[in-house]
């Protein structure tokens, strides 16, 4: 992998050799096919029989039946591109948080940004099934609420000395609050959340094209924030001092670095409930390939994390049929065992 | 010393360091376009006054002067433009060496962090001057320990600060790579007009490269016990006084070297 490509351009040292030049695109247009591929299974494979022929009359405006349109327009269409976007949410969020807390355990997940975001959902949901509406969009809610756990963080690891452990520390704990306070809503409210039973996991099922509108726009615009930032957070990486030493706002950037983090990770949170494991898993694997600048990790992370959302829908949707499992548990399954084989692999985190 | 102002210059610093006084009314003035060394035993407080002179912590009584005007008062990127600060400890991210000498133009970054033309060049012309050009493109944790050393300083050349301010660049070089680190300091900082302030642990190293040595006592408050050239300390009583130790000039090749021996702390000192 990494040390792959260093080796193999340290023989030419003289002229401007781009180690990882010619292999960028190459990796990028991968993805982009993988990621292609993937969504195509996502439309065409499950219980129902759509083929790809019907996919593509529906693209191209052809003839198909109207089960087949049915089907691909309230089902398949609004479950693959919500796993794209959660996915491609998720894994960027956590590339964000991990650069900005400087701490590889970190992700939305761990750190309660998506609890946060969930609590936040819950609590919109159940006061409206109360009778109290709350005029507040349930993304907007969301991402509010990931803004209040990332805030706390943010006191938290601002005071003077604290160590990268403190600060994961209290993310860990402020995760567990908000875990308890999604638990006490949904004792209180089971009813609150359509598919609440799987929000806490994370799932797909019942995502429809209308709910996806405005965390769409969200994460557009979350990711466009991350891209402009990603060059301003790679320097954070030089450690605190040094950041400091360059002219860097140090508080500040990691103040909207986690603002960013929390927006994407929010409106992902607020369709598809708390799916955690793309977060922390993809952009260590992205790392592993294209480095530690952010202005590379964060899109190979929203590729990949939405290409692997995809399919682990697909498989959690099909493997177990007449059972559709909610994807964040089959994420967890599938993606923890290939998480730690390439730990192993690589013999682990040396520098930390 | 020269009769311009100071390019940087400490004030009546004091700042405590637990219930201990620290400091209590340090003076210090660094002579613009010189490289001085300061020489302290462990713990008197040679990385706090350089973090002060960065502006990363404020002393509880003084102020810090960088071309006459206070460092605390200045905002980020115009201090990061005046000064530049290698600390002690730094980790290397996984990123090729010219994007790390791109850190350093930070303060120049457009909004959605492009560098112009102009930050292009101090980058190139920061690799090439400290050596680097070969390796521009190799990833910054495949160099070795006197590499990495000279991609740091060539990140924090790039700032184009007229200050510079060094915390032991030479620790874990050899001695070799740490003769030629100095050797490259001295001639940029003659080349570009810079002033550098190095804090090194090595009493030779500090007499041998810089133009001007500032020694720090042991006894808390810190104070400062001598300033001047190396000859001017190697022969006064400050060295004794901090470490104990005497350093005894020897020459060869019309180059000058000091080897260390036990002394006894002079009497009242």
């Amino acid at each position: 992998m990494g040390s792959e490509a260093m080796g193999r351009s340290g023989s030419n040292t003289t002229q401007a050799a781009r180690p990882r030049g010619g292999r960028l695109p190459a990796l990028a247009l991968l993805s982009l096919a993988a990621l292609a591929a993937a969504a195509l299974a996502g439309l065409v494979l499950g219980a129902s029989g759509v083929g790809v022929a019907d996919v593509l009359a529906l693209l191209t405006g052809g003839r198909l039946t109207g089960t087949a349109r049915s089907i691909l327009v309230s089902i398949r269409i609004p479950r693959v591109l919500g796993g794209l976007l959660a996915g491609a949410a998720f894994a960027s969020s956590g590339a964000l948080i991990q650069a900005v807390l400087d701490n590889p355990l970190a992700s939305p997940n761990v750190i309660g940004v998506n609890s946060g975001a969930g609590m936040a959902v819950l609590l919109v949901a159940a006061l409206a099934t109360a009778g109290v509406a709350v005029p507040v969009p349930l993304p907007v809610a969301a991402f509010l609420g990931a803004l209040l756990a990332s805030g706390l963080i943010l006191a938290v690891s601002s005071r003077a000395g604290v160590s990268r452990l403190t600060v994961v520390l209290a993310g860990v704990a402020v995760n567990a609050v908000f875990g308890a306070g999604m638990n006490l809503v949904l004792t209180v409210a089971p009813n609150a959340y359509v598919g609440s039973s799987s929000y806490l996991v994370g799932g797909l099922s019942g995502v429809v094209l209308g709910s996806l509108a405005a965390p769409a726009a969200l994460i557009a615009a979350g990711m466009a924030l991350a891209l402009a930032l990603a060059a301003r957070i790679n320097v954070l990486a030089l450690g605190h001092e040094t950041a400091h030493a360059l002219g860097v706002h140090v508080r500040a950037l990691r103040a909207a670095g986690l603002a960013c983090a929390s927006l994407l990770a929010g409106a992902a949170v607020s369709f598809c409930g708390l799916i955690g494991f793309v977060g922390l898993m993809v952009p260590h694997v992205a790392k592993r390939f294209v480095g530690h600048d952010l202005r590379r990790v964060i899109p190979v992370s929203a590729l990949w994390g939405a290409t692997f959302t995809v399919l682990a829908d697909v498989v959690a949707r099909t493997a177990f049929a007449p059972y559709e499992l909610p994807v964040g548990i089959l994420m967890a399954l599938m993606g923890g065992p290939f998480f730690v084989w390439l730990l192993m692999r690589g013999r682990g985190y040396r520098d930390e | 010393m020269s009769d311009a102002a100071p390019a940087l210059e400490f004030r009546d610093i004091a700042c405590r360091c637990g219930a201990r006084p620290l400091f209590d009314g340090l003076d210090l003035a660094v002579p613009k376009g010189e490289v001085l060394g300061v020489l302290g035993p462990n713990g008197c407080g040679k990385s706090t006054l350089l973090g002060f002179a960065d502006g990363l912590g404020t002393p509880a009584r003084g102020t810090v002067l960088v071309g006459g005007e206070p460092v605390a008062a200045l905002p980020a990127r115009e201090r990061a433009g005046r000064i530049a600060l290698l600390p002690q400890v730094h980790r290397t991210p996984s990123m090729q060496v010219r994007d790390l000498v791109a850190c350093g133009r930070y303060a120049h970054m457009g909004p959605f962090g492009q560098l112009g033309e102009k930050d292009e060049r101090a980058v190139d012309e920061a690799i090439s001057l400290m050596g680097l050009r070969a390796l521009a493109h190799r990833n910054a944790r495949r160099l070795s320990g006197g590499e990495r050393q000279r991609a740091f300083i060539a990140m924090a050349l790039a700032q184009e600060a007229g200050v510079l301010l060094l915390d032991e660049p030479t620790t874990y070089l050899d001695v070799r790579a740490a003769h030629e680190l100095m050797a490259l300091v001295r001639r940029l900082a003659a080349q570009r007009g810079m002033t550098v302030v190095a804090v090194l642990h090595d009493i030779d190293l500090a007499l041998r490269f810089c133009d001007e040595v500032a020694v720090l006592g042991r006894e808390r408050p810190t104070r400062l016990l001598a300033q001047g050239t190396p000859a001017e300390v190697a022969g006064g009583p400050a060295l004794p006084a901090a470490f104990g130790v005497a350093a005894v000039p020897c020459e060869r090749d019309g180059v000058r070297a000091y080897g260390l021996f036990e002394a006894e702390p002079p009497a009242g000192a």
